[in-house]
């Protein structure tokens, strides 16, 4: 069965929500949070941040908990830390799959290695 | 010799807010040249435009139906901070624009975008689809009480169509263009640059082109078809006058009106009221309602007459009875009530319904028709012919 939109999330929206998991926050304390989580690997941009704060609204992941003039803080909800869990647990496979298929190939490449030692026998010796 | 220098003008903006790419595109084309968009500068598809120094700009277009009204105001806020100038609405869309290349995109993950394009596609298909919903349920009501094509007649055929068709476009056409930018963006491509904007754009103004010349075929056939004329010319079958077995004795007043369709290229109503003596010497009225319509093709006037004789004789219960041999292909009278007298005729391409009530002098339905049922649907059917 394919896998609805919110099923999957974008590295952004991991990020969103991986910075939400220290606490409440507004929307540029988020911005902020994964500037420093990264590195500034990822920068946020406001269009961005804004549309995935509104759909974790919606979905419920997100809940507004305060409001100071044109600001507004969010904290994150039990279904916003599942889906954290859940993400973080596709990428934790993703990462031993690729481990894993690494270390097949590692073992193929000494079996072919260990085969190209054996000397070639002649007809005279068989 | 002095040259008059303009700092503002106006101009054709081919893309409409929904098209974020192209519209983007054009807007970064005139501050290459030197122009730039005025505060709020957009009505309609023209753009106000004021003078500045060509420099390569920025402009980000982003939707304002995703968030609540004060998340709308956050993220302005956020997005003037991190260096970006508002520019004003365009339509649902904030548009941004800066010089400063150092700035952080409004945008930065392209399926996020994806997200907010979404949104739009399903308002936009409700905003387009409630005046289809519309017009489809005002055909259906008529249509149940007239027959479907009797309804196509009296609503228009070809305005009907133009209109059909230009919903159609206005549906498709943005659905299409968002689901293209939308696709764009769920692969990773955000929607900075767009190497054939320009073919975009020329697109953009056939597809306005062809709408434009489509509403002003649906205003002239709307006129045509609604805009009945009053008519004072002969009349292709018998009225009060030409009925005998009626002893009319004056009509009092005669209104005649005429218009056309692309399936009845003549569609007259009239309607008379005649004054008649009963045997008890007391005066009686006699109001004469006439539906004719000259069509296109037999087989249109076959589904005209088939659908009015279902009403009749259907859905208001009333018995009909054929007559023949009057030189018509179909006639046929009912008596509905005590007082109301159907006749329905059809001969080659022409359907005519006649219905004549019969009222006392006060106004009041006669107890019974005190006429030959059978010779007055004889006496129109020969007049018809």
């Amino acid at each position: 069965m394919p896998k609805k939109a919110m099923d999957l999330l974008t590295e952004s929206m991991f990020y969103v929500l991986m910075a939400f998991r220290h606490g409440p926050k507004c929307g540029v304390e988020v911005i902020d949070s994964i500037d420093r989580l990264t590195r500034g690997r990822i920068m946020l941009g406001p269009g961005t941040l804004y549309t995935i704060l509104g759909k974790f609204e919606s979905e419920g992941y997100l809940k507004e908990v305060a409001v100071e003039g044109r600001k507004r803080t969010y904290a994150l909800t039990e279904a916003g830390e599942q889906a954290y869990q859940q993400e973080l647990a596709r990428l934790h496979q993703c990462l031993s799959d690729a481990e894993r298929s690494d270390r097949e190939e590692e073992t193929e490449d000494e079996n072919q290695d260990n085969g190209q030692d054996m000397p070639l026998l002649s007809l005279s010796q068989l | 010799m002095k040259t008059r220098t303009t700092d503002r003008t106006c101009r054709y903006c081919p893309f409409p807010s929904y098209d974020v790419e192209g519209l983007q595109c054009w807007l970064e084309d005139q501050a290459e040249k030197g122009w730039f968009l005025r505060k709020d500068g957009f009505f309609g598809p023209f753009a106000r435009l004021e003078r500045g120094t060509p420099c390569k700009c920025r402009y980000r277009i982003t939707a304002l139906l995703n968030r609540t009204v004060e998340q709308d105001r956050e993220l302005h806020q956020m997005t003037v901070e991190a260096g970006w100038e508002w520019v004003g609405n365009h339509g649902d869309f904030s548009i941004y624009r800066t010089a400063d290349p150092t700035v952080i995109e409004l945008h930065t993950d392209p399926q996020v975008q994806a997200l907010e394009l979404r949104k739009i596609r399903i308002y936009f298909l409700i905003l387009a689809g409630i005046p289809l919903f519309n017009q489809a349920w005002r055909y259906w009501t008529l249509a149940k009480s007239c027959g479907p094509l009797t309804a196509l007649l009296e609503r228009g055929t070809l305005y009907l169509c133009i209109w059909f068709f230009c919903e159609l476009l206005c549906i498709l056409v943005p659905q299409l263009r968002l689901g293209r930018q939308a696709s764009k963006l769920r692969h990773g491509i955000p929607l900075t640059e767009a190497s054939h904007w320009k073919q975009g754009a020329r697109n953009q103004t056939i597809y306005r082109l062809v709408v434009l010349f489509l509403l002003m075929g649906m205003l002239n056939a709307g006129f045509a078809a609604i805009g009945s004329e009053p008519y004072d010319g002969s009349l292709p079958f018998g009225t009060l006058e030409e009925l005998p077995a009626l002893e009319i004795q004056k009509v009092e007043w005669t209104d005649a009106e005429i218009r056309s369709d692309l399936l009845a290229p003549q569609i007259l109503t009239v309607s008379q009221s005649g004054e008649f003596i009963l045997e008890n010497g007391e005066a009686a009225q006699c109001y004469y309602y006439a539906d004719y319509y000259h069509t296109e093709s037999y087989g249109v006037a076959r589904r005209v007459f088939r659908e009015r004789e279902e009403i009749v004789g259907g859905r208001q219960g009333i018995r009909l009875t054929e007559l023949r041999d009057v030189g018509m292909d179909r006639c046929s009278y009912g008596q509905g009530g005590t007082s109301v007298l159907h006749l329905l005729l059809r001969s080659g391409k022409d359907v005519l319904f006649v219905r004549l009530y019969f009222d006392d002098q006060w106004g009041l339905g006669l107890e019974e028709i005190p006429f030959d049922l059978e010779t007055i649907a004889a006496q129109l059917a020969e007049s018809l012919t």
